[in-house]
């Protein structure tokens, strides 16, 4: 008895007022209706059907499509400030610089690969300014990381940090080997002239060369610390890893600067050797996603091409 | 000090004669180097070729004569010792003798006028030893001051003598005097720097003990000054270790004893025949 009591009045409400006003119609229930105006007939124009949207603004999402998460924003972002801050004072401002130095001195310079005298030349200038600018300017502002371009602008630039620490080791063997000469008695005092005119050239590294190396030092370990920090408080262990190989990646550039400032000597070439090892440990552990994609490709080309003559 | 400057003329490349009898003597693993200069000895002239598997390792000398002749060993000693000689003073004077000129001499100025502020009291006593004393302390600055522009001359010397060779890259036995002379006058005025300070110690330590007698209870400035002349004075005094330098260089400062056993070595390098 109970369950059918509350079955009725389940279905009483489940039909609402319409049941009412029939029940009420047909005079069985006298019971007051729950809105006056109910009944009233609607003023006014009659409203539209319902129509699909079909605005260009308001597109309706596919059911596949997926919602773009907040983190994926925030890559998206482009270059953040310090980027463009590094870009400018690093690559451009300083490295011209450096490219500009030995022109400033106008001062012959010992070359140990071609073992002659060299004037200095603008070679170096226009090389910095049409193609190690505008190199950097891809890699730090317009690739991403693991994107193929920013792969080869860094390979590019690794193997140009790599001569340049293995010219200063060449530069280091050649100053030992002159300056043993220099002690020697295999040799006359006329000719020690040279010899000595040889050494200095190599050892010596400009005040203005030793500035530009303390700027690069000092930008490179603001991006460090920066790097360090970010990884500290990034939200998940990929993106604090991430971070972290860049801040090694920075050291790397820190410890390569230390080591133009120390010039060819042990612990200047060690600095490069290090610091050129370790920033190329970063851009290997930055692009990996990239690098095993290309590697994969590769492999895939290689299968399909064998099984094309040979499948 | 930039030698390069001074060179008169380039140095001239040896004849392609001489190049090749010195290639003739290469042993295996060797490279050979020809001097530029040739030498003068007994109206005759040579050229003087080292051969070296390093640079620093020096392992055979070849003397060959103008004409493309190779001369008997015995011959050409003279030869050899003319051209190490040259080399190892000039070196030696441009060098330490360049370093050692260019020496501070503040110590002395101040040692000076030190001195200088006794001066009326010393003279002014009757003590004919406190006198001398005094003379023999006041001669350490000056000789120091002496002794060092001699120096600075002796090094403007030797860039004359360099210029000298590059003229005509030809050495002469008067030219191997020269420089022998001007490297010895400059040990000589070493010798005398270490001679004033090390031999004049007694010296120096009686005049403090008649100074110290001579200077009233009263005169607290004069005592503070004695203070900083007994200080210079300790400053002064060498160490056992220094002293024993000095007596290898007193005893031999015409490096002959010291530079012996290196020109025997060089002697047994000579690959000229032994005739």
């Amino acid at each position: 008895m109970m369950g059918f009591l509350i079955a009725l009045v389940s279905i009483s409400i489940s039909f609402g007022p319409g049941f009412v006003v029939f029940a009420e119609g047909e005079g069985s229930f006298n019971a007051p209706p729950i809105n006056e105006d109910f009944y009233q007939p609607k003023e006014g124009e009659k409203p539209k059907p319902h129509q699909p949207i079909n605005d260009t603004n308001t597109q309706i999402q596919a059911k596949d499509q997926k919602q773009p998460a907040k983190q994926e924003k925030k890559e998206d972002d482009g270059p953040g400030i310090w980027d463009v801050l590094k870009f400018m004072s690093k690559d451009v401002v300083t490295d011209t610089a450096a490219a500009i130095e030995p022109n400033i001195y106008n001062e012959a310079r010992y070359d140990i690969i071609t073992g002659q005298w060299e004037n200095p030349n603008a070679n170096g200038v226009l090389y910095t300014s049409l193609v190690k600018v505008p190199r950097s300017l891809l890699g730090n502002l317009y690739f991403q990381d693991g994107s193929i371009g920013k792969i080869a602008i860094d390979t590019w630039d690794g193997a140009e940090k790599t001569l340049d620490a293995w010219n200063k080791y060449k530069t280091l063997r050649e100053l030992n080997r002159l300056q043993r000469m220099n002690e020697s008695t295999t040799i006359s005092i006329f000719q020690k002239t040279q010899i000595q005119k040889k050494i200095g050239c190599l050892k010596t590294v400009t005040k203005f060369a030793k500035g530009v190396g303390f700027a690069s030092l000092g930008i490179s370990a603001i991006d460090a610390g920066k790097n360090f920090v970010d990884a500290f408080k990034a939200d998940n262990s990929q993106e604090a890893y991430k971070l972290i190989a860049k801040g090694i990646g920075s050291t790397g550039e820190m410890l390569i600067a230390g080591g133009q400032i120390l010039g060819p000597t042990g612990p200047g070439v060690f600095l490069m050797a290090t610091g050129t090892l370790l920033w190329a440990g970063s851009a290997l552990y930055t692009h990996r996603e990239g690098i095993k994609k290309g590697v994969k490709k590769a492999i895939n080309g290689v299968k399909s091409a064998w099984n094309k003559i040979f499948g | 000090m930039n030698l390069e400057e001074l060179k008169i003329n380039p140095n001239p490349e040896p004849p392609e004669l001489i190049k090749k009898i010195a290639r003739s003597f290469v042993k295996k693993g060797e490279t050979y180097n020809v001097f530029p200069h040739k030498i003068i000895c007994n109206y005759e002239k040579y050229y003087y070729v080292s051969f070296y598997p390093k640079e620093d390792k020096l392992t055979g000398i070849l003397i060959i004569h103008e004409n493309g002749n190779i001369p008997h060993k015995k011959n050409i000693i003279e030869v050899l010792d003319y051209v190490a000689t040259v080399d190892a003073e000039m070196e030696n004077i441009f060098i330490y003798g360049s370093k050692w000129s260019q020496r501070p001499m503040e110590i002395w100025k101040k040692g000076q006028s030190l001195l200088k502020s006794f001066s009326e009291l010393v003279h002014a006593s009757d003590d004919e030893d406190l006198k001398k004393g005094y003379e023999v302390f006041c001669s350490i600055p000056q000789i120091m001051f002496e002794t060092q522009d001699q120096l600075k001359e002796i090094v403007e010397k030797a860039k004359d003598l360099y210029r000298e060779l590059t003229t005509d890259y030809l050495m002469t036995k008067e030219y191997f005097e020269k420089v022998d002379k001007t490297h010895l006058h400059m040990m000589e005025s070493m010798k005398k720097q270490f001679e004033v300070q090390i031999e004049t110690e007694k010296e120096r330590k009686q005049f403090l003990k008649r100074l110290r007698k001579t200077i009233s209870l009263s005169d607290i400035r004069k005592w503070f000054l004695y203070l900083r002349l007994l200080k210079f004075h300790r400053w002064l005094n060498a160490d056992s270790a220094t002293k024993a330098e000095y007596q290898n260089f007193k005893a031999d400062v015409s490096r002959e004893k010291a530079t012996e056993q290196t020109r025997k070595k060089l002697i047994a390098m000579i690959r000229n025949p032994r005739g």
